[in-house]
């Protein structure tokens, strides 16, 4: 057989090529579209979902699925991580599961599973998923996340030492005293996260010593993050030891005087987790909903609101660093749950602070 | 109290414009949360956001208003709201309203000529005050005391923001922290609640102790109109005192709400209609605000209603168990609005009936945890009127109905709307009772200010806070308006 290299012949190899090329994104395409067709047919059917989670991004959720799918009403009900859980886990013990898919803090999605109450299955986004959007363990998947480090008002922490590191925290300048804030790790998912990275990382002597020199700093308990983050925008309490994206980037976009610096030993990513129930009664709109908030279309819209992605090709908010760049401490949260005991008596003995 | 004396019955220049910003605490309370970021551990704190940013925002260290100028001359800074005073004023100038609506409804009840009397026998006004005025309305200002104890040591949004920091912890703030814990011991929760109802109940049976065996009638089958105390010369020292009570709890913390609802953030010095252009133009302000107003109306009223028949059994009839009930009414009133929705929803989960997760459940839950406040409310006007009016209304022919329409309910008029502005200015803010048990079909406007607060939108939240206190002052001047009387408006 010989090839003829006619003006015709190349341009009939450049539309084979194209062809194949549209061709190899389509069986994907076609077969998503094909098994979306069955499972949006189901959960119309189904007709309704109930979703119980985070504040801030299961609104955007609710509000963009409700969009793209009108014939399924959507419920929610959203507040504090383990508020939200025990209200789960009550009805699930009076035997009236209403909960369809959780969409909050990993450490309460993690627990959720090993306890049992979720259902194992895979999303068929994970396969457009950064590395940090799959956990390793598997029984659920993350939906979006946050970054915590270093928050300060730099404009009455203007001639006062900026924190570089974690560790700057064990001799504190005599410059911070009284400017610092934290919240209660016991309450606070994103503060559980933080604490417990610095228990894995530094251990319990250097960990401990981090804690205690913020305290000797007269640093004070906060109730909340978003208690902090109010504080630092006024100048109230200027030096917050870590905050967290979704509380801090807002009022940066707003121009307020507030500066958000990665530690050079790392910050830490925390998770908003997705799970579904496995008593679910709508489980069909279960996993469409699941499937939808991994989609490219909805993880935009989490990034456009300035919260990070997991799916890869959706870009992290503007003004905020990539987090699949950034440097991270490495954090074992379903270990650090294991031990969460331990890790907030530490928090307790090393700050003196009280967390229940 | 003393607030609700100067405010009903003194003829200080401009007294009419006073009683309604002399609410605004109370129908207001709740509406401005000073704080961004994670809401996932904010949700309770919220309200008492609101409180701390209408009065601790001028009294905080380094940024306080009250503080800058004092800082500025060299003289430090003398006030600290992060303690036990803080803690005090910033509670106190919150329940001041509800205590005011009592005792003023009970003064505007009074039969002037007893004041008249004690004059003309050569007693002097101060004399008067101390020795008819106040005995005669000691129910409402020991009801108003109580009510003020009991919400007090109920009150857990302020104890755990502004106590916190300083490692100043109530029995509230014990049960906030308990409920924000994983596993949660419901069981501590449940003690700590315990001792709340066990100094509640301690509250009210020293009031009844107080008030045994003692007649408070002042409203009988003689006729009076409420008379106005002539101050004379004291007229103006006496506004000027309410005035400038008034500039620091009610008007100077307004001023602060309207300057960050028009600012870009916080106290940037950069103004921005946008915030103000939300409430009209956000779908979520317009059914937030619907549902806020169907819950919280029909809730009040409820409440009011319930109240009533629950306050007339007590003071009016000779049922067995009346004291019984009354207490069983009253024991919400200290365990912390979070806690009892809880309950509630614990409770409403294995009953059959299936009001849990739909707004009636807020609306139950609402009731249960307020009735109490009604009945506080109009008991207090109940007993100062005679049952010879309602006696006389029965001999001349009136059923029980017709006396009730006729008779009692238009001489309580005046507590009856105390009570339901009362628990209107509550329920419109209310968060804590609203969070463990709302939806999506029922979130409220309360929900929507916690969530923008959650991302940071500080300034859209006093925008939102602004609107709240329009509903509150609002209505509480259309429910004056439309009863037509002065001598009955509730405010």
């Amino acid at each position: 057989m010989t090839f003829t290299k006619t003006r015709r012949g190349v341009l009939r190899g450049f539309a084979t090529a194209s062809a194949l090329a549209l061709l190899a994104s389509l069986p994907v395409t076609q077969s998503v579209r094909a098994a979306d067709a069955t499972l949006i047919a189901a959960a119309e059917k189904e007709g309704q979902i109930v979703v119980y989670g985070d504040p801030f991004t299961v609104p955007l959720l609710l509000k963009a699925f409700g969009a793209k799918y009108p014939k399924i009403k959507v419920t929610s009900a959203t507040g504090d991580a383990w508020q939200i859980y025990n209200r789960f886990v009550a009805e699930n013990a009076a035997n009236r599961p209403l909960m369809d898919v959780m969409y909050q803090a990993e450490d309460t999605v993690i627990t959720a599973k090993t306890s049992g109450y979720l259902a194992n299955f895979t999303s068929s986004e994970a396969g457009s998923l950064t590395k940090l959007g799959l956990p390793a363990g598997g029984g659920y998947v993350r939906g979006n996340g946050n970054l915590i480090m270093f928050a300060y008002n730099h404009e009455a922490m203007a001639k006062k030492p900026l924190p570089k590191d974690w560790t700057d925290y064990i001799t504190p300048p005599a410059e911070w005293e009284g400017l610092g804030a934290m919240s209660n790790p016991g309450s606070s998912s994103a503060t559980f996260a933080t604490v417990a990275a610095l228990y894995q990382t530094y251990g319990a002597e250097k960990g401990g010593a981090i804690l205690k020199g913020f305290r000797s700093a007269k640093g004070e308990l906060n109730p909340s993050m978003g208690v902090m983050a109010t504080k630092l925008q006024t100048g109230e309490r200027p030096l917050d030891f870590f905050n967290i994206t979704t509380a801090v980037s807002g009022i940066i976009a707003k121009g307020a005087p507030v500066t958000m610096a990665v530690p050079a030993s790392g910050g830490v990513a925390q998770f908003n987790a997705i799970g579904i129930s496995a008593k679910a009664p709508n489980p069909n709109a279960a996993r469409l909903l699941t499937d939808f908030a991994l989609t490219a279309e909805m993880q935009t819209i989490f990034s456009e609101a300035g919260v990070y992605p997991v799916r890869s090709g959706v870009a992290s908010p503007k003004g905020l660093p990539v987090l699949t760049e950034v440097k991270l401490m490495d954090l074992d949260l379903e270990k650090a749950l294991k031990d969460r005991e331990t890790i907030l008596n530490w928090w307790a003995t090393s700050t003196g602070f009280s967390y229940r | 109290m003393e607030h609700g004396r100067r405010f009903d019955r003194l003829d200080d220049p401009r007294r009419g414009h006073r009683r309604h910003p002399g609410l605004v605490p109370g129908a207001h309370q709740r509406s401005l949360r000073a704080d961004a970021g994670t809401a996932r551990d904010d949700a309770d704190l919220h309200p008492a956001l609101h409180r701390r940013l209408r009065v601790g925002l001028d009294r905080r260290p380094r940024i306080g208003l009250f503080n800058l100028p004092t800082k500025g001359l060299g003289l430090g800074e003398p006030l600290d709201i992060y303690t036990y005073a803080g803690l005090i004023w910033t509670i106190g100038i919150y329940i001041a309203p509800y205590v005011m609506m009592i005792v003023a409804s009970a003064l505007r009840n009074m039969d002037p000529s007893l004041e008249e009397a004690a004059q003309v026998a050569g007693l002097s006004r101060v004399r008067t005050m101390f020795q008819v005025t106040l005995p005669v309305v000691a129910p409402s200002i020991l009801s108003g005391s109580v009510l003020a104890f009991v919400i007090s040591i109920g009150l857990f949004g302020t104890p755990v923001l502004l106590g916190m920091t300083k490692e100043i912890y109530l029995i509230t703030a014990r049960i906030y922290l308990e409920l924000q814990q994983f596993p949660p011991s419901f069981g501590i929760v449940a003690v700590l609640a315990i001792y709340l109802m066990v100094l509640s109940v301690i509250a009210n049976l020293l009031q009844s102790w107080a008030l045994r065996g003692r007649s408070f009638v002042t409203v009988t089958g003689k006729g009076f109109r409420p008379r106005i105390i002539q101050l004379a010369a004291g007229r103006y020292v006496v506004a000027g005192i309410i005035w400038l009570y008034l500039l620091l709890t009610v008007v100077g913390p307004i001023i602060i709400i309207i300057a960050a609802s028009i600012s870009t953030y916080t106290w940037s010095g950069k103004f921005t209609w946008n915030n103000i252009a939300f409430l009209w133009e956000s779908q979520d302000v317009r059914s937030t605000l619907w549902n806020s107003l169907f819950i919280t109306i029909l809730a009040a009223s409820a409440t009011t209603v319930l109240g009533l028949i629950v306050s007339w059994i007590t003071a009016r009839t000779r049922m067995r168990g009346r004291q019984f009930l009354e207490h069983v009414v009253l024991l919400p009133m200290s365990v912390p609005s979070l806690a009892f929705a809880l309950g509630v929803s614990f409770f409403w989960l294995w009953v059959p009936w299936s009001v849990y997760g739909t707004v009636w459940i807020i609306i139950i839950g609402l009731i249960g945890r307020y009735i109490s406040y009604s009945v506080r409310s109009i008991t207090s006007s109940l007993i100062q009127i005679h049952p010879e009016l309602e006696e006389s209304a029965r001999i001349s022919g009136f059923g029980w109905g017709s006396t009730m329409w006729r008779v009692t309910l238009p001489l309580v008029l005046p507590a009856i709307i105390s009570s339901w502005v009362m628990v209107y200015s509550i329920f419109i803010s209310e968060l804590s009772m609203v969070l463990p048990l709302y939806t999506t079909s029922s979130r409220t406007l309360s929900i929507l200010s916690f969530d923008t607060w959650a991302v940071g939108e500080f300034s859209l939240v006093a925008s939102l806070s602004l609107l709240q206190l329009l509903l509150g002052v609002g209505v509480m001047w259309f429910v004056t308006h439309i009863t037509k009387q002065r001598q009955i408006a509730a405010i």
